[in-house]
């Protein structure tokens, strides 16, 4: 059993973009890092530009941006074509991540190693207070992983911690951090009202070794999940990406196992899985970025959204394995699959939601009051 | 840059002097039918070297003239000491008159690095223009790795009948790899763009079966399906190809023939046709026929009737997992 503990991000270098210089998030971490090198920059789209035209990854490894937000902080998940979707809304409060994994979607939305950190924070909490209170009576499931993960940065920047004390008091609202990483002793004695979920990414150890070298272990990520536990949080299982690899039985069951003897089924929010899935430029980007990784070479095959899933069968029957194992434990997390068909629902889990809005309800009536 | 117009003996030339060739593997064909027919028009650019001039631009000119004969060759001689000066005149001298084949423009491209010591920027300054490319950092990935191409690939890269994409691809492949693949995209002969998807798949079930590629291509199947003489050159690059993709997509495949058979137990009569959606990825068929008489309805309905009668339908349904 290996216990790898990654190491807490140390940027290499500071670029501020000289219109969020004064703001609380840029002097927190110029605080934090004041031997760090810093540079100002007068518009953080020419960072953006040159990262993008940059000829290796490698160029900004351990660069971070430190820039205004130009779009919304929250915007629905776009979700695919043709699928159902839970209907999740994403905070973007970082683009970015220090842990490289070969599957990892960001290489084909970045195109470079540069972090950035999105610093006008007063915009992104009058923005949620604004569509929190304009529409009081949806309830909003709003996450940070989707662009970069949700606690890896949090030792820099503290943001985490920030929005676990903001969603504290929020009743139409729960938070999710959803991660790889371990940093949580930050969270353990906020105020957080029940209000966020603390959620981890999930894999076989075998594929964590070869797909996720620089993230914690399976162990590590669960001892964290246990404080969080302890500290009354909802937490989350995210399997996403499966992978089919010989064993995957084995690996991807033991995983589960493990889960269940350390955590209560009760205080589990929810547990999603997904199948390996990427856009079909995805499949050079990671032959080129990763290429000891074999993931490329199950069989994807381009699905009904154009993207490279697995043959279905095979993602069915992953599925409903997986469900099986799960439900052999607990009936009380929600388990749910992401970007799937009616039908790969009801084959893998006997029953489907039918609808992206159906799903919704099943997921927010969850977490609408703090665990017991 | 000046330059003078003189009629020089051939023999002066010194032809062993390769500092400004540009290796470029096609034959002479049409250039040697053209001077045959027509005359050399276009005349060399040397400098002077010694008692002897040095060839700058015009080395497959020079060499179809000392095949055919020719004692005295139109030249212009140039007054220049900068070499890459000179190199870069002659890149310009021979753009205005053709263009640059993927060999060729990888030749010059190695030339200007290793042999001039320019920097990129400088190649991408001052070659790639007097290449007819833009001042894209990606001709490096493009066009450079084609130097380690195998000899046996050259001509097909020059001549495009293999893409650079493909050609780059095997660049990357050990010298004997490389000589191991050429027997079959020799004898396939695969478009542009079935080449990509092949290696791809040739290097997929290498790697799944745990083998070499050049093992790979030893393979008894795939052998058979190279020699076998009863096929239509489209035929064998198809069989080769599903050869290939049972072994990438194994279940897909298999799923592939179990539909196939059970539409042969079908016995669909020509017309009728039951389609499956695009990799199974729905669970919905479709069923086509054509009719003219209430008769002819009857026989397709009785058709699927039967299907059902036998099971198939339920057969078809469980494909989908």
């Amino acid at each position: 059993m290996d216990k790898t503990v990654s190491p807490r991000f140390i940027p290499e270098e500071l670029i501020v973009e000289r219109s969020v210089h004064q703001t609380e998030l840029v002097q927190r971490v110029l605080s934090r890092f004041s031997r760090v090198p810093v540079r100002f920059v007068d518009n953080a789209e020419e960072i953006w530009l040159q990262a993008q035209k940059s000829s290796s990854r490698d160029t900004w490894k351990g660069k971070v941006l430190l820039a205004r937000q130009r779009g919304p902080f929250l915007r629905l998940c776009p979700g695919t074509q043709k699928h159902i979707c839970c209907m999740y809304h994403n905070l973007d409060v970082a683009a970015g991540c220090d842990m490289d994994c070969s599957y990892c979607i960001l290489q084909g939305y970045l195109h470079s190693s540069l972090v950035t950190w999105y610093c006008n924070t007063d915009d992104l909490y009058t923005q949620v207070d604004a569509e929190l209170i304009k529409y009081s009576e949806r309830f909003y499931r709003i996450g940070t992983g989707e662009l970069s993960d949700s606690l890896t940065f949090d030792p820099c920047t503290g943001l985490a911690t920030d929005l676990v004390s903001f969603f504290r008091d929020k009743r139409n609202a729960i938070l999710e951090l959803k991660s790889k990483n371990i940093h949580v002793e930050d969270l353990l004695s906020l105020d957080h009202g029940g209000r966020t979920v603390v959620s981890w990414s999930m894999n076989a150890s075998v594929l964590r070794r070869s797909e996720e070298s620089a993230a914690p272990d399976i162990d590590a990520r669960l001892d964290a999940a246990v404080r969080v536990q302890d500290a009354g949080y909802w937490l989350g299982f995210h399997f996403d990406p499966m992978i089919d690899y010989p064993d995957w039985e084995q690996g991807y069951r033991e995983v589960v196992e493990r889960i269940f003897s350390r955590i209560r089924g009760e205080q589990i929010a929810w547990i999603s899985l997904g199948a390996l899935r990427y856009p079909a430029a995805m499949d050079e980007l990671i032959r080129r970025n990763h290429p000891k990784s074999s993931i490329v070479l199950g069989e994807l095959l381009p699905g009904i959204d154009h993207k490279f899933r697995y043959f279905k069968p095979i993602r069915i029957e992953m599925f409903r394995r997986m469900y099986g194992w799960i439900r052999n434990f607990s009936d009380a997390p929600v388990v749910y699959l992401c970007m799937e068909s009616d039908e790969v629902w009801r084959k893998a889990f006997g029953w489907s939601p039918g609808s992206s809005a159906r799903l919704k309800v099943l997921l927010d009536d969850r977490v609408r009051e703090a665990p017991k | 840059m000046e330059r003078e117009y003189h009629l020089l003996d051939r023999q002066k030339l010194d032809c062993r002097d390769l500092l400004f060739y540009i290796y470029d593997p096609l034959p002479r064909l049409e250039l040697e039918q053209s001077i045959r027919m027509y005359g050399l028009h276009q005349p060399l650019v040397v400098r002077s070297k010694g008692s002897a001039f040095q060839i700058v631009s015009g080395f497959r000119r020079a060499e179809v003239a000392a095949e055919l004969s020719l004692d005295v060759l139109p030249c212009f001689v140039v007054d220049e000491t900068d070499d890459w000066r000179l190199f870069l005149y002659a890149l310009t001298d021979n753009l205005t008159f053709r263009s640059f084949n993927p060999m060729e423009i990888s030749a010059v491209l190695e030339k200007s690095l290793k042999i001039f010591q320019r920097s990129t920027r400088q190649v991408l300054d001052d070659v790639a223009p007097r290449l007819g490319l833009g001042r894209n950092p990606r001709i490096f990935e493009l066009y450079h790795p084609l130097q380690s191409l195998d000899s046996l690939w050259h001509v097909g890269t020059a001549n495009g009948t293999l893409s650079v994409e493909t050609a780059v691809q095997i660049a990357a492949l050990d010298s004997a790899t490389q000589q191991a693949l050429f027997p079959i995209y020799d004898t396939l002969r695969p478009g542009k763009n079935l080449q990509r998807e092949l290696q791809q798949l040739l290097q997929d079930c290498a790697k799944i079966a745990g083998t070499s590629l050049i093992e790979l291509t030893e393979d008894e199947e795939l052998q058979r399906l190279l020699t076998a003489g009863d096929f239509t050159s489209a035929q064998r690059l198809e069989r080769f190809r599903q050869a290939l993709w049972c072994r990438r997509y194994p279940r897909y495949s298999r799923t592939l023939e179990k539909l196939a058979a059970i539409l042969k137990e079908a016995k669909l009569p020509p017309g009728m046709q039951i389609r499956e959606t695009p990799f199974f990825e729905r669970d919905i068929y479709s069923v086509h026929f054509q009719f003219r008489t209430e008769q002819e309805f009857d026989v397709a309905f009785a058709i699927l009737q039967e299907m059902r009668k036998n099971h198939l339908i339920k057969r078809l349904e469980e494909l989908h997992g």
